[in-house]
């Protein structure tokens, strides 16, 4: 019976007025370029003091939940990513609400969201003891392999140009070594340049690369800048509920993705994103159809990211190890509180805090529907019917202020600015700025895993042994071999097809 | 006749420029000392000069043209300006402070997006959307979430 207090306790009007509030200011929060996740919880951090720990826990939770939906429209709406998990979001839901499915592919990602946190939280609050011994068992070898997976997407994201594309991805992990070194701290290829001591920020680069293009095109000609459907078609969520439902095993298992990936340290929802994604395009049938508009990619990222929100609460209380960076905060706020995360949290005297909170998750996550599908409606409403006179400078400052934001530095803004010009230049010739991104963002976590892993293989004495004789980077590699070339393999098993069903007939 | 053969120019133009950009950061990995810094670097500056190699001897075997990278339309003097004006902005913004800066960022990047005719009501408009939008994002960045915006070096 107790479990019915706790979930009484988390429906009490407070908690779930406060879990409104977290959800809407996440999800505001979130879509504007710039402002993270971390920032926002970090920002409510000293209201949660004078809360009670669960009712404290509930809010954090809701604005994390929401700031990692609210990343979705810029993503969908400018090509933008609001956050970084909203990556791999960007790759079918711009191309679908350029030619007029903008609303469709807006509320898609919610419905997705949400059947992901949902599937979070109920990993949270099944499996948090064992499924924390999954992130003692990944080393630095695995989390090298964990970023060539996602490195893998590549050969997905080339749109017919590998090598452009592998030049890209090159080009976008050079960037990051740039500044102060991953292990050893050196400080390298600044050229002298005092501007690029602190490297170049993924998240402004990848504001760069993928807002400042849009904008240049955006400016240069009078047309609109996303189609427009004719005749109210109201949410569409029959539509994408029906879509949820034709692909719902891909759904759970984004959402299973991003709840394992959110339970590594570090990895967070980019990678989640960007590997559901990858394992979403490879076993679809209609896998051709990926990064030109198919509602599966927005459904496959958007599930896993919010996965990812339940799945990294599972260290961070279990192991008192973050699972993303805004674990880091909320653990911050729990020590303030006096609470001690560990095993005991969820069976000692305070495991009422634990699954008052779990039951807050849920409410939250289900709070995000209908708010979500409102602001997502008054998003592209607003995106599609403002004068391109005031879209154009409201996006430009967005990116410039949110860029700025992320470490109070001018030189990133100029950077970004500077990065979004070559990329513009880049993508007329054929080089995506897809690639690049996947580049930048996985760079820093491929580099510490590798050369962590070179200095114990080394010190072992066999360093291919490292890389090549431990089970799950053996599990990995696997699969990053399936998911670059099942594709091929499948197109000649259907081009071979084709020609028997042609030659019978 | 024979077919008149078309090389991805553009494309072997930049696949070199990698190269080049690849042999620079080579080129200076040989200042780092210790082998954590460099290994990584090396790793990946050689794997784009190898791609870079293969995409140009490639094309120029079995030539390739681009038929996406065709003649951009719209005006390109409002695209540089575009980035122009964004590039000031940030550089005057440090030393003119936020507000001014914005403001007149703003509405030289409104000018710069107008494609329809200035009439007096539009102008009106768009004038108060700009003094709200820049105030709003200051209220959002420097008064909810402490972001430390520019100030104004001086005092009115």
């Amino acid at each position: 019976m107790q479990g019915i207090d706790y979930v009484l306790e988390a429906i009490s009007l407070y908690h779930i007025s406060i879990a409104l509030a977290g959800v809407i200011a996440g999800t505001v929060i979130g879509a504007l370029p710039g402002l993270t996740a971390t920032m926002a919880i970090a920002v409510l951090v000293p209201i949660t003091f004078s809360m009670k720990p669960a009712s404290a826990l509930i809010l954090m939770g809701a604005v994390y939940t929401g700031a990692i939906y609210g990343g979705a429209y810029s993503a969908i709406l400018l090509k933008t990513p609001g956050t970084p998990s909203a990556i791999a979001t960007t790759f079918d839901g711009y191309p679908m609400a350029k030619r007029g499915d903008g609303d469709l592919a807006v509320t898609l990602a919610c419905t997705s969201s949400v059947f992901g946190g949902l599937v979070g939280a109920l990993f949270l609050l099944l499996l948090a003891p064992p499924l924390a011994q999954i992130a003692l068992a990944f080393g630095p070898v695995e989390y090298f392999w964990l970023a060539i997976f996602g490195l893998s997407l590549i050969s997905a994201l080339s749109e017919g140009h590998m090598l452009k594309g592998l030049i890209g991805g090159c080009f976008g992990m050079l960037l990051t070594t740039i500044g102060v070194a991953e292990v050893s701290a050196d400080i390298r290829y600044t050229f002298g340049s005092h501007t690029l001591i602190g490297g170049i920020e993924p998240v402004s680069a990848l504001i760069g690369l993928y807002c400042v293009p849009v904008m240049i095109d955006l400016v240069a000609t009078p047309a609109r800048h996303l189609q427009v459907s004719t005749g109210g078609r109201g949410f569409r969520l029959r539509e994408a509920l029906s879509l949820n439902w034709r692909h719902k095993f891909s759904l759970l298992r984004s959402s299973v993705i991003g709840t394992i990936v959110g339970i590594l340290p570090g990895a967070g929802g980019s990678i989640a994103g960007l590997v559901a994604y990858s394992e979403a395009r490879r076993s679809s049938r209609r896998n051709e159809y990926f990064g030109t508009g198919e509602p599966e990619g927005v459904m496959a990222s958007e599930s896993a990211n919010n996965a990812t929100v339940g799945g990294g609460f599972i260290p961070t209380l279990v192991l008192g190890i973050p699972g993303t960076p805004p674990d880091a905060v909320i653990l911050g706020a729990l020590l303030v509180q006096g609470i001690r995360t560990g095993p005991k949290l969820f069976v000692g005297d305070e495991s009422s805090i634990v699954y008052i909170f779990i039951a807050g998750l849920f409410v939250a996550t289900l709070l995000m529907l209908p708010t979500g599908l409102l602001i997502g409606r008054y998003a592209y409403r607003f995106i599609i019917s403002v004068p391109k006179a005031v879209l154009v400078p409201t996006v430009a400052f967005m990116t410039i202020i949110g860029t700025y934001a992320i470490r109070n530095n001018m030189s990133d803004v100029v950077i970004m600015i500077v990065l979004g010009a070559i990329g513009w230049v880049l993508d007329r010739y054929g080089f995506k700025p897809s690639p690049i991104v996947l580049g930048l963002i996985l760079s820093r976590i491929a580099e510490q895993g590798f050369v962590q892993g070179w200095i114990i293989g080394t010190a072992r004495g066999n360093a291919a042994a490292e890389f090549f004789n431990r089970p799950i980077s053996l599990g990995i590699i696997i699969f990053i071999g399936v998911s670059m070339f099942y594709p091929l393999i499948a197109r000649r098993w259907r081009l071979n097809k084709d020609l028997q069903n042609d030659s019978e007939t | 006749m024979t077919a008149k053969r078309e090389y991805d120019t553009p494309g072997i133009i930049l696949a070199a420029i990698f190269i080049l950009l690849a042999g620079i950061f080579l080129n200076e990995s040989r200042n780092l000392t210790d082998s954590d810094s460099y290994v990584f670097p090396v790793a990946i500056c050689t794997a784009m000069i190898v791609f870079s190699i293969i995409f140009i001897v490639w094309n120029l075997l079995k030539p390739h043209p681009d038929k996406e990278a065709s003649i951009v339309p719209g005006s390109t003097p409002r695209r540089v300006g575009l980035v122009a004006l964004m590039l000031v902005s940030a550089l005057i913004m440090p030393y003119v402070g936020f507000l001014p800066a914005g403001l007149g960022v703003f509405a030289a990047l409104m000018a710069l997006a107008m494609f329809e005719p200035w009439t007096w009501k539009r102008a009106m408009n768009y004038a108060l959307v700009c003094v709200a939008v820049v105030i709003g994002f200051y209220v959002i960045f420097d008064i909810i979430f402490l972001v430390p915006l520019p100030e104004i070096p001086y005092r009115l």
